[in-house]
């Protein structure tokens, strides 16, 4: 391709971007605003005014579905680690790396650590989260000591169902990234008299994070979103919140909703930012391909 | 300085591997300065620490930089300060010609130098022998000569050393003795110029026939 015809394709690519996202807001407008308009004043409202409270639940409710996820994803990434471990293979090239005379019982140990990783984290990808939660919340229901009230039950068990949940994709996030090590690594860290916990913490883990950056991120934002579906077992999260003030108000459809969408980007967006400022943080210089820098904000005019 | 040779697949790797019990050997015995090191009660990592190794592929640790890849051994298997093992590793480096690379990562370096990392990686631990497996054989033809450099210099200065390799040149200038393998046997041990010159063994002397010619 010449450099005269890239010049018009560039072009052409400005145009089309242009046209799509004039477009885009075009039909969002006629959308939302056909036969009527967002009532902005209603932020204002329930801002300032009367229901203030109203404004206060909502954010009470965002933080609430942000300190869940984080809970959960935090236990998730300790099972997560443990579950990646267990599921790795001793390195490929020689098994026997660690060995002198280990006692077989290790040996079966560490099978069957692998096993019931493997169990784990077959059981719980192959079924519904939704699933996973109302089970949890129904034997909570049941089981839970006596002087735990309703909405505390409903609480732990959701928290509880969305670390069992995200610990077995980080389990696999883990296992991904440990295993794109080369063995021969491990190996050369051996080779200089590294003990096997020294080889993998040093050595290991150091690459294997950078590699789980992305993913990890992703499954941070996935169970964010998911958080939502605790509303199904009376959390009072933000959906559980947005589908309320909608009850009370059937006027304010998109108002509320507007709202409810606007608070979940205002945590996923900044995720995908997030990966990428940690992902060239951490780059090993000379490796790789360089990660392309956000698309809003790039190209020289920053930096003149 | 010990070289081994012999077609592929002849266990000459295996063999080396054995010495610093990277692979556990079936039978047989490792001994080091007299000490009989593949029994149970020896611990392997004490053994690898006293025998360094360069692998045919290098295997730097690629997240950390040259100077970090020769000191890491000595400040976590030895337990050296961290400012301490800077230095030596400085030295290391000066002694293999890239003290100025110190704060490179090894994608950035050529093969050669990542090779010539890797030695001085080997050197680090103060180890009593070094093994080479196939040092030169992932290389560039360019970058061939200055790591036999760097593992010629070793050796004159008396070092031990072992080294599988397929430089015959190499092996018949340098080595103190040749041992010749194939079928997972050492079928041929003698000094370099009577292997190359007057072959006993009858795979010997095919070996020997077929690279001279």
């Amino acid at each position: 391709m010449t450099a005269e015809s890239r010049r018009r394709w560039a072009r052409v690519d400005t145009a089309g971007a242009i046209i799509l996202t004039a477009a885009t807001l075009v039909a969002l407008a006629l959308l939302l605003l056909g036969g009527r308009s967002i009532d902005l004043a209603y932020y204002g409202r329930v801002t300032t005014r009367y229901d203030r409270t109203v404004a206060e639940t909502f954010v009470r409710a965002a933080l609430l579905a942000f300190t869940a996820t984080a809970t959960a994803f935090a236990a998730g990434l300790l099972i997560g680690f443990l579950v990646g471990l267990a599921r790795t293979a001793a390195p490929r090239s020689s098994p026997r790396l660690s060995s002198g005379a280990r006692p077989v019982l290790r040996f079966l140990g560490r099978r069957s650590a692998g096993r019931l990783a493997d169990f784990y984290v077959e059981l719980i990808r192959g079924t519904p989260l939704l699933v996973q939660i109302l089970f949890i919340w129904s034997v909570f229901l049941v089981y839970a000591p006596s002087d735990w009230d309703l909405g505390t039950r409903s609480l732990a068990a959701g928290v509880l169902a969305m670390t069992v949940n995200t610990g077995a994709y980080q389990g696999e996030i883990f296992r991904g990234a440990f295993q794109a090590v080369p063995a021969t690594q491990v190996e050369a860290a051996r080779a200089v008299g590294l003990t096997r916990v020294s080889a993998l913490r040093h050595i290991v883990l150091p690459q294997a994070l950078r590699l789980a950056i992305p993913p990890l991120t992703n499954e941070f934002s996935a169970l964010f979103k998911a958080s939502s579906l605790l509303f199904l077992i009376g959390v009072a999260e933000l959906t559980s919140i947005g589908t309320g003030l909608r009850n009370s108000d059937n006027t304010k459809v998109f108002e509320v909703f507007l709202a409810l969408i606007a608070a979940y980007l205002a945590v996923t967006l900044p995720l995908g930012r997030l990966s990428g400022y940690l992902e060239r943080h951490f780059r090993i210089p000379g490796l790789g391909t360089p990660v392309r820098e956000p698309l809003t904000g790039r190209g020289p005019s920053r930096l003149g | 300085m010990l070289a081994i040779l012999g077609p592929s697949g002849s266990g000459k790797s295996t063999l080396l591997r054995c010495m610093n019990l990277l692979t556990e050997p079936d039978s047989g015995r490792v001994s080091l300065d007299g000490v009989w090191v593949n029994r149970p009660g020896v611990s392997p990592d004490w053994v690898r620490r006293q025998v360094g190794m360069v692998f045919q592929s290098f295997n730097l640790f690629t997240h950390l930089t040259a100077l970090e890849n020769i000191s890491l051994g000595p400040r976590l298997a030895l337990r050296l300060p961290r400012l301490e093992a800077d230095r030596r590793a400085r030295e290391l480096l000066a002694r293999v010609g890239l003290e100025e690379k110190a704060g490179a990562y090894p994608a950035q370096l050529s093969g050669g130098q990542q090779q010539r990392v890797a030695i001085a990686r080997a050197l680090a631990m103060g180890p009593k022998a070094v093994l080479f497996d196939e040092p030169t054989s992932a290389l560039d033809p360019e970058y061939i000569q200055e790591v036999l450099d760097a593992i010629t210099a070793l050796a004159k200065e008396g070092m031990t050393l072992v080294v599988v390799t397929h430089e015959m040149g190499f092996a018949r200038n340098v080595a103190t003795r040749v041992a010749f393998m194939d079928g997972g046997a050492i079928l041929e041990l003698a000094a370099p110029q009577e292997f190359f010159t007057a072959p006993k063994h009858e795979r010997a002397r095919a070996f020997v026939g077929r690279i001279l010619h």
